[in-house]
Formats: C-alpha cells, structure tokens, sequence
C-alpha cells in the first residue's frame, strides 16, 4: 500500500491520508495499514523550517522567514495566457465578423462579414466487372491529367470480390471534370452507370462529373490561434494548467507557435495605430525603435543589446509584421522567467520578473504600462507589489482570471465534454454546459468581487447565478439575472449544489458517492487518498430496485473497501438528492433518497461529523481547519506552478496563517500571495 | 466486406466538415533518402495502446483468456486474439514479461511503467528515446497521435509517451489537426521547393533568442532549453529543407466531427490509423505512438455504431467493464462487454496491420514487413490489474530482424528489456532499458 501512496506523487505539504492510518506528512504510508482501523485525524501542519525572521514593519520588504524557498524555474506560457497576451499587448479584439480572408480560418473566405468554406464530399468511382477478370482500373480523367500509368500517379480502383466492382474514391474540388475507366492499361471506356457524358474528340465519350460543394460557415479567427496551441499537460493532483515542471517546448509546439505568430501578426497590422510605434521597414532609425518599444513589451523586459540588433534588422529588412513573429516565437516571450538575480545565498527576481508574476497571477495576461514603468524604475518593492495587485484587482479581466481559477480548481471544465446519458436526462447540449460552468465562475467572481469576500461564502451561498435553462434543472421558479442571483432552496447551497461539481463528478447515467467524495477530498480538503486495492470492484451497476447507496453498501461492508471508502462514500451520500446532471431528485429507484452522510477525520470538527445533504456539508467544510488551509495551498500551487514539496511546506503553511488573519477573505489572500516573501525569493 | 464499404460506412460517421476523407488509394510514395531495411532493421517503430487491460487470469484463480498458445508448432489464438486470425503470421506473442513489483496493481503506476520501464514514470519512454536516435533523420522525429486521449481534461499520469523523467505529453486527438500539422504546411500535396524565407527569418530568430537564454541561465533548467533547442532544430530542418521534404500526394483528412462523441471514437481511430500509415509510408516519420483513450478510462464503448458493443440502452464504460468481477461469468454484463471491447481494440490493431501490409514500403517490400509495431496496455487482467504476464503484441518482420508467427514467453523477464529489444529491431544497440538496465531479450528478435 505504501507504494500506491508515493506513486501519487503528491507533496508533503498537502495532507496525504493513508487510509486508516491518518495524514501522511511525508506521503508514506506505515506497515499494517490494510489492518488499521483508527480513523486519522488531523494534526494540524509541523512547524519545522520556520526560522524567527518576522515580518519587517519599516521598509515593506518582508525578509524571507523561511529556511527554504521555490526553485528558480521558467514558466511555459498557458494557452490562456497566450491569447490574453496577445489581445492585450496588440490591441485584439474578439471578432464576431471578418473583413478579410485574413480574418478567416485557413482554407475559409470572408464573404460578407462571414468565414465561409466550401465543403465537398469525396467523390466516388465504380465500375461492375460483370464476371471479367481484369488485372487492373485506373481512373484517368481531367483531374490528373489523364494518366493511366501508375508510375505517374494513376488513381487506382480497388477490386471486390464479393460485389464484383471496382471501386475507389478521390477529394475532388468543385468544378466539372471529365474522365474515363482505364482497364488494364490499355482500355479506355466511359463509365456506363454515368448518364453525364461529352464528346471525347476521338469519337467516343467521356464520362462527366460535376463536383459541387457544400458552403459552410466558420468562426472567425479570435485572435489567431484559437484551439490551436497544443494543451498543457498537469501532472496528478495538480489542478491548473500552469504546471512549470510540464511546461515543456516539442516540435510540435514550435510549428503551433509558429502559426499562431503568423496569425496575430495578420491580425495586428489591422490595429498598429495602437501599437506600433514607426513603420520600420527600411528604416534602421525606427527599426530600433520598434525593436525596442514593441519587444519591450512582448518580452516583458527591455531588451538586450543583442536582441534589439536582431528585432531591428528583422524589422528594418522584412517589416513589423515578420519581426512581431519573430518576438512572439522568442522564448523570452514563451517562458515566464522566474530565476532573479544572486542576493546573499539566494535569488531575488527582478523587479520585470516580479511585474510578469504578478500580473500574470491576477489577470492571467502580460504587465500593463504602469507595472512595466515601475519595473523599470527598480520600484516594486513590496509596498508597491501590493498597491499593483489591489490596482489590478479592479481591472476587469481580474474577474474573468478568478473564475478561470475557480473552475480549475475545482475542476468542472470538464462539465464541457463530459458525457451524459441524453436518454435519460434530456438534452445537454453546449449551450447549457456553458451555464453550468458560468455559474461557478460567476460564483466565484461574485463572492470574491462583490459579496462578503469570504471564502465560506461559497460553500454556503443561498443564491445562485442561473439562467432560464438551469432554473429549470434545479426547479426553480425564478432564474434571476445576470446582476441578480436566484434564491436557492434550502436543499442546495453553495458549490457543492452546482450542476458543474453534481455533473463533473458522476457517470453519465448515474451520479457516484465516491467520485463526488473524493472531489470534496482532493480538491477541497486537499487529502490524497491510494489507488483502491488490485481486485476491487468496479462501480456496481445501475439496479432499479436498489438506491444507489444500497448498491454502494459494500464498501462499507467490506473491511477490505471500508479501510478507505469510510472517508469517501459517506461524504458523497451526501449529494444523493442529485442526480448524474445536477438535478434534484426525492426518489432513488422508486425509494426515498437518503441524503445523511459523515465527514470524518477532519480537523475543527467533531469525529464522524454527521450532515445531511450538501447545504450542512459546505456549513461544516466551512467551520473545519483544513478547507481554508487547502484553499491557500490551491492558490499558492496556482500563483507558483507547483505542486508543493518539502520547499513550500513553510511558505503554504504561512499563507494558511495570513489567511486566517485577513478573516478568509478571496482576495487578500491573492495578495498575500504577492506580497510574502516566496513571491520574490528563490533558492 | 471490401473497402469501398468499409469507406462506405465509416464515411456515415463522418460528419463532412473538413474538405474531404481520406485518399489513400492516391498518394505518391518517394524513396527516403535511409534505408534501414537494407541493413536487416525495421524502418519503423508504431506503438498501439488502448486502455484498462484485458480479460487475463482472475481473480479467482482462472487461467488468462488473452494469452496465445503454442500448439504444435502454430500459434493458438484466444477469443480475445482472435481478430488477428489473418494476421497471425506477422505477429509475436509476446507472453510472461513483467514490469515489476512497483505499484503492481495499479493502472496510473502500469500506464507510466508502460513505455519507459521506469517506475513512477521517472525515465524517457522507449518511443522517444528512438525518436532522437533511429528517428532523428525524418522530418518529424516523433508522431503522438490519440482518440480521447485527453478525455475531461486528463492528467498527465493518463498518457504514455515520456520525452523526460516525470513528465508526459499530451497527444492530439484530433485527425485534422494532425493532418494540418503534418501536411498543411511544408509537406504534402507537392509543396514549395524553396524554403519560405520568412519563416527562415522566424526560425533563426528564435534559434538565436534560445541560444542565448541558455547561456544566461547556467545550469538552471538546461534539460527544459535543450528538449526546446531540439524542437527549434527540428522545425529549421523541415523548414530549410523543404526542397527535399517527401512528397505525399493528395493526401486527405478524414473528417471526424466531434472528436470528444465517443460515438466517432471508432472513426477517430481509424484516422490515426491512416494518417501515421501515410507520414510513414512517404518517410515523414519512423517513430509513432498511437493512444486511444486512457487507463481507468470513461469512455463510453456501449456508443460505438455498427460494432458488437453498441447498446443505446446502456451506458458501458471501459473501466466499469473492466471491472468485470471475482471470475470469468459470461453471464455477467460487464464481462461480455470487456470481452467485446478488448476485441474491439484488437480490430483496431489488426487494421494497423492491414494497412501496413497493403502499403508498399518505398524500400521494397510492405511497409509491415520493414516495420515493428507494438500493441500494449497497462495491465494485464483489468480487474486484478496485475503487472505480470503483460499482454503485449508485437508485430512486422522489422526489415528482417524479428521472425513473425509464434509465442515468444518472456519467463517473468522485465519487459524493459522488449523495450531495449525494439531498439535493436531499429537498428540502435541499447545495452538496457528502464531502472533495472535490462538488456534486450535473447530470442525475442531474430
């Protein structure tokens, strides 16, 4: 069992439960645990690597109280990241229409403000052999210059014995073509089950295609890349997309680099009043200009003596289009540089890095003008760090980064693709996926921005940000506003009553006690339970004349299940009044559902803490320890691209204590997250 | 049923949205520049994974319905086996390998033991480390190709191919972007014979911008700069040389639709069937890795049209099936449909092949006979999850080097040393694979 718990891989910091043997700070489990029945308790985190630094009251810069720091490290920008990178540092606005083809996804034409592109279906070729035994068909036409030699290329149809045709087919493009059936090298004739036909020129006929597509419309391009970057990879127990350690450069990522700069340099020459300083082109002047203004700010950092000679010729000799291409495939743009400069025994981050990080963490794009002065002026000291963070808290595109946050950290992206059984629950299509997971967000974005700022509050909200479609889901008479939340039933509150969490964490025709208590597990407690035992069964099936939790009985029947699932399947029974979409439900296969559930081992809350459906079980993961405290890990893993290992232990354990103190409050902790020392220090 | 049909239907599972389906009737095959094959190795290494193990011994104690038997000289197929059965003569059982003690029981610790024989995943995969050595002359040294692979959001742990210790790479589920990687830019379809001097502009740009951020930072995050430095070369290559670049002719993209409805996850495949088979078959790439879906996977089988498995009614999940119970019950559901699903992923395999074997080899030969092709999963029964007699398939005469049409049984060696043994077959000599340096195994080439 031991080896199932390292294999995780998961850090000292977070609280490693070994199932029946309580919370493993080093993420090994003891012998005997299969036999353990003692529940483990929370103990609450060591206090080892603390040293008696404090906090520097006069100048704003805290010195690092901690022994050990995060690694220096360079950080692969996120798909989110790019995109917002480039609408800002070009000045790109989301299209809704095109005015070129430009505009439009390759292949596609802009016609009237919409991307169009012609589809054509392959056409298909066949000839009955009607009982002759042929050795070959070649299809010569207008299409390929009528070759009949398969050394040049000729189309040859394949042979079925069965049907007794030959037969093949070729990606035509529209138009009209003319061809014939070549058998054997040597006879040509025209296709006889073809009516079309023209005249040969050497008094026979041709067989006539006529090839016509299909015109469909395309999205234009966003900001020229779309989907098209390569997705992150996170390792497991990581919950974000901004993984240093994964954030790693293959071919493939090149050639979508390369596109995507081809893409929003198109793109930006539409916008160069806004960002373009000259027009470089054949004039070294300005070219150094350009380099200079516009790498600046693509690279986040003024920029060498060498990478200004390099982005000025590109400039001058090729023009800004080919030069803005040439800086957004530079790794200095790609990789967030977190490696500082020698202070003592360890490294500061320069006062450009920190303006990155920083923004980076709040608003999920590059530094605005005002933070980039003030790198450059060496000002961003601690004092300032803060006053920046609070400023770009208010900035808009704080709110959409919070929310992104937020549906990562919970991980209800997938409510997106995750698929569920139309048959039983009626349509879920895209439309309501997309507001199952703008409620989370707005959730999020609501109790951080504009409620009391408190983490509880999202466990516990009484209100809800539903449209029409999901009022329906829930049973909602109302479905409120974009401005003004529904009032939620007393059956479900907070996160946990969302669609996204309900769905995310269910089967497509079945909702799962052990997938939605290992979710308040993971991702709330930060708990990391082992793999379930070599011969353990599978999810029993769909029965109806059985609940699910009379299906899910055995795991706490059985000692060789209950050792780990006494920590998982009563926390999920929980959410049993939701079915597999998020729907609320009384009846379980014709039964009354039963709702009751423990949540046990958690630390500020009695042994065995009993509840009953998931309104008391955010109140009581809102009155315990480790929820909070998990919370800071989240946005400590967040802000540094980590999953915690024994380096972090002292950071996380005091942005936990920093959060306790700003009253648990969202934001504050963001700053805090700023402001602490870790922030600027590396090993 | 013949291909035209088959086109046929799986064309009703296309949607029609990309410009047209496959052509591969159609394309002009160029010699590459190498010939392994000359030497008596394989040209080619593919590697065929699909998820959750297979029907092997039970928990209770039943004898494994996946393993091929030697009966008298010819291989015994199982039912399991059994879509092999025209294929049998190019295939190598390969029976009794390990991959040892750590995690056993474990799907995530099976699935990164898989292809690096490192425990915890903490080595370069053996598709890689052959990508920078007998694949690093073709223009695209390494091709990771999935179906679902990255199904909601997929951690890291869920995939196979390990560039480094500790870290894997997401493969890309989709056909048309693959092809447009692929063929939409330098290669395919006749393109430019001089290199576009723009993109040689970027290129250099970027190559000297990396350059130099190596030599600021030192020692610090090297191994991140030089898998960078390798990418950039990689690209410049393909980039400075598109005059040699093969040429495939016409090739198409199969349109797929949703690439996320399992429903098109039969389609899916198949387009990353073809589309590995036509890069390679014009030299494009030698080294490839095919990923359907992942370990402990949700994917709904129970939705895949004109297959065995297909029931609307219910929702069969590749992992709930797995879980098929104590003991061989064909009378139990999930154990008729495991059953069926292995089979389903063994045809997949077999249309691998096939295509291999009816593709002419620019060398000389069938492309399956100068190939050696991998079929593998990350357990073996998929309801005890063992670690141990790994059901493992090899296929193609490798240019010469591996003997086709028998059971080779690993007697409980580590199956890094297959590992090490593909490297052989590709004309590399490795004195050992994985954390336990395991030299390639006697007998299991030649």
């Amino acid at each position: 069992m031991g080896s199932r718990v390292r294999v995780r891989g998961l850090a000292l910091a977070a609280f490693v439960v070994g199932c029946g043997g309580g919370p493993r700070a080093d993420g090994t489990a003891t012998e005997g645990d299969e036999d353990a029945t003692t529940l483990p308790t929370f103990t609450g985190p060591s206090t080892t690597g603390i040293s008696s630094g404090g906090a520097d009251e006069t100048g704003g810069e805290q010195e690092p109280s901690c022994t050990s720091l995060p690694p220096r490290q360079l950080r692969l920008l996120t798909r989110d990241e790019y995109e917002a990178s480039v609408r800002d540092l070009f000045v790109l606005e989301p299209r809704t229409t095109c005015k070129s083809d430009a505009h439009c996804p390759a292949g596609a034409q802009c016609r009237e403000g919409a991307c169009e592109v012609t589809v054509v279906a392959p056409s298909s070729f066949s000839l009955a052999a009607g009982g002759e035994r042929w050795q070959s068909v070649q299809l010569a036409g207008s299409f390929n210059a009528w070759t009949p030699d398969a050394d040049d290329g000729a189309w040859s149809l394949s042979y079925d014995a069965a049907a007794d045709r030959w037969s093949g087919e070729a990606p035509l493009a529209p138009g009209e073509y003319a061809y014939k059936f070549v058998i054997d090298g040597t006879d040509w004739i025209p296709d006889p089950e073809n009516p079309q036909t023209a005249d040969d020129g050497f008094g026979g006929s041709n067989s006539v295609l006529t090839v016509v597509g299909d015109v469909e419309e395309r999205p234009p391009l966003a900001f020229g890349l779309g989907d098209e970057l390569p997705p992150e990879s996170r390792p497991p127990g990581y919950p974000f997309d901004n993984n240093a350690a994964s954030g790693l450069v293959t071919a493939t990522h090149v050639e979508a680099y390369m596109r995507a700069a081809h893409d929003v340099a198109r793109l930006a020459s539409d916008t160069a009043d806004a960002w373009m300083p000259c027009a470089p082109l054949g004039d070294a002047g300005c070219a150094e200009t350009f380099a200079d203004d516009v790498g600046r700010r693509v690279l986040r950092r003024p920029l060498s003596d060498a990478e200004r000679s390099r982005f000025a010729e590109v400039a001058a000799d090729d023009g800004a289009e080919i030069a803005v291409e040439a800086m957004l495939v530079s790794s200095a743009f790609l990789y967030r540089s977190e490696i500082g400069t020698p202070e003592g025994d360890r490294f500061r981050l320069t006062d450009h890095e920190m303006a990155a990080a920083l923004s980076y963490t709040l608003v999920g794009s590059t530094p605005d003008d005002a933070l980039l002065a003030d790198a450059d002026a060496g000002a961003l000291d601690a004092q300032a760090l803060e006053e920046h963070a609070r400023r770009l808290l208010d900035d808009p595109r704080a709110r959409v980064a919070m929310g992104r946050f937020a549906a990562a950290w919970l991980g209800v992206e997938q409510i997106e693709t995750v698929d569920k059984n139309e048959g039983l629950y009626g349509p879920i299509d895209a439309s309501l996926r997309a507001s199952m997971l703008a409620e989370t967000t707005r959730l999020f974005e609501h109790v951080a921005f504009d409620g009391s700022g408190r983490f509880e509050e999202l466990l516990t909200a009484d209100y809800s940000f539903v449209d029409a479609r999901l009022a329906a889901l829930y049973g909602l008479d109302d479905a409120g506003t974009a401005d003004t939340p529904a009032a939620l039933p007393d059956t479900r509150a907070g996160l946990l009553g969302h669609a996204s969490v309900l769905g995310s964490y269910a089967y497509s025709d079945q909702s799962s006690p052990v997938r939605r208590g290992l979710f308040v597990r993971r991702a709330l407690l930060c708990q990391e339970l082992p793999d379930p035992p070599p011969d353990a069964g599978g999810v029993p099936e769909v029965d109806p004349n059985a609940t699910t939790r009379e299906r899910f009985d055995q795991h706490s029947s059985d000692p060789a299940c209950a050792g780990c699932h006494v920590f998982i399947d009563p926390v999920g029974f929980g959410f049993e009044h939701f079915d597999a979409v998020g729907g609320y439900r009384e009846q379980d296969a014709g039964k009354p559902v039963d709702a009751s559930g423990t949540l046990a081992g958690v630390g500020g809350l009695e042994e065995d803490a009993p509840f009953t459906g998931v309104a008391e079980l955010g109140a009581l993961l809102a009155q315990s320890d480790e929820a909070p405290q998990c919370f800071a890990h989240q946005v400590y893993r967040f802000t540094h691209g980590r999953l915690e290992t024994e380096e972090d232990a002292c950071a996380v354990e005091q942005l936990g204590e920093r959060f306790a103190e700003v009253d648990f409050d969202i934001l504050e902790l963001f700053v805090a997250t700023i402001t602490a020392p870790e922030f600027r220090y590396r090993q | 049923m013949n291909a035209f049909q088959r086109r046929l239907s799986r064309r009703r599972l296309l949607s029609g949205t990309a410009a047209g389906a496959l052509a591969l009737p159609f394309f002009e095959l160029l010699t590459p520049g190498r010939s392994r094959a000359a030497e008596g190795f394989a040209q080619r290494l593919i590697v065929f994974y699909f998820p959750d193990g297979v029907v092997g011994p039970s928990q209770d104690g039943e004898a494994s319905l996946w393993h091929a038997t030697h009966q008298g000289g010819s291989v015994g197929l199982t039912p399991q086996l059994e879509p092999l059965a025209e294929a049998v003569d190019d295939c190598v059982f390969v029976n009794g390998l390990t991959m040892g003690p750590a995690d056993n029981g474990s799907h995530p610790g099976g699935a990164v033991k898989l292809l690096t024989g490192v425990d915890g995943g903490q080595g370069e995969s053996i598709d890689h480390a052959l990508a920078r050595t007998a694949g690093a002359d073709a223009p695209f040294r390494h091709l990771l190709l999935g179906a679902m692979a990255n199904q909601n959001n997929a951690s890291g742990d869920k995939h196979i191919s390990y560039p480094s210790a500790g870290n894997s790479l997401a493969p890309q589920d989709d056909p048309a972007a693959a092809f447009e990687l692929l063929f939409g830019g330098n290669a395919g379809g006749g393109g430019p014979s001089e290199p576009d001097p723009r993109r040689v502009t970027v290129i250099d740009a970027a190559l000297d911008d990396l350059s130099d951020l190596q030599s600021s930072l030192g020692s610090v995050e090297q191994a991140k700069l030089a898998a960078h430095l390798e990418a950039l070369r990689e690209v410049e290559s393909r980039i400075k040389n598109v005059g040699s670049l093969p040429t495939c002719k016409d090739p198409g993209v199969a349109a797929v639709g949703d690439v996320y409805d399992p429903a098109n996850v039969p389609a899916v495949v198949d387009a990353q069937i073809d589309l590995t088979v036509l890069a390679m078959s014009c030299g494009l790439s030698r080294v490839g890795v095919i990923q359907c879906s992942h370990h402990t996977s949700d994917l709904l089988m129970s939705r895949f049209e004109g297959t065995p498995l297909y029931d609307p009614g219910f929702d069969m999940r590749s992992h709930q099936a797995s879980h098929y119970g104590p003991s061989h019950n064909p009378g139990s559901n999930e154990f008729a449909a495991y059953l069926e699903q292995r089979r389903f992923w063994v045809g997949r395999f077999a249309y691998l092949l096939q295509r291999l074997r009816e593709t002419p080899d620019p060398v000389g030969g069938t492309m399956l006979e100068n190939s050696v092709v991998l079929m593998c999963t990350e357990v073996c029964d998929g309801n005890t999850h063992q670690h141990h007699d790994m059901p493992f398939v090899l296929a193609g005469q490798a240019g010469g080097a591996m003997s086709t049409g028998r059971v080779f049984d690993g007697g409980g060696q580590r199956h890094a040393g297959m590992l090490a043994s593909l490297a052989t077959a590709m004309g590399e000599s490795f004195a050992g694979y994985g954390d336990t340096n395991t030299p390639p195994l006697a007998g299991l080439l030649g």
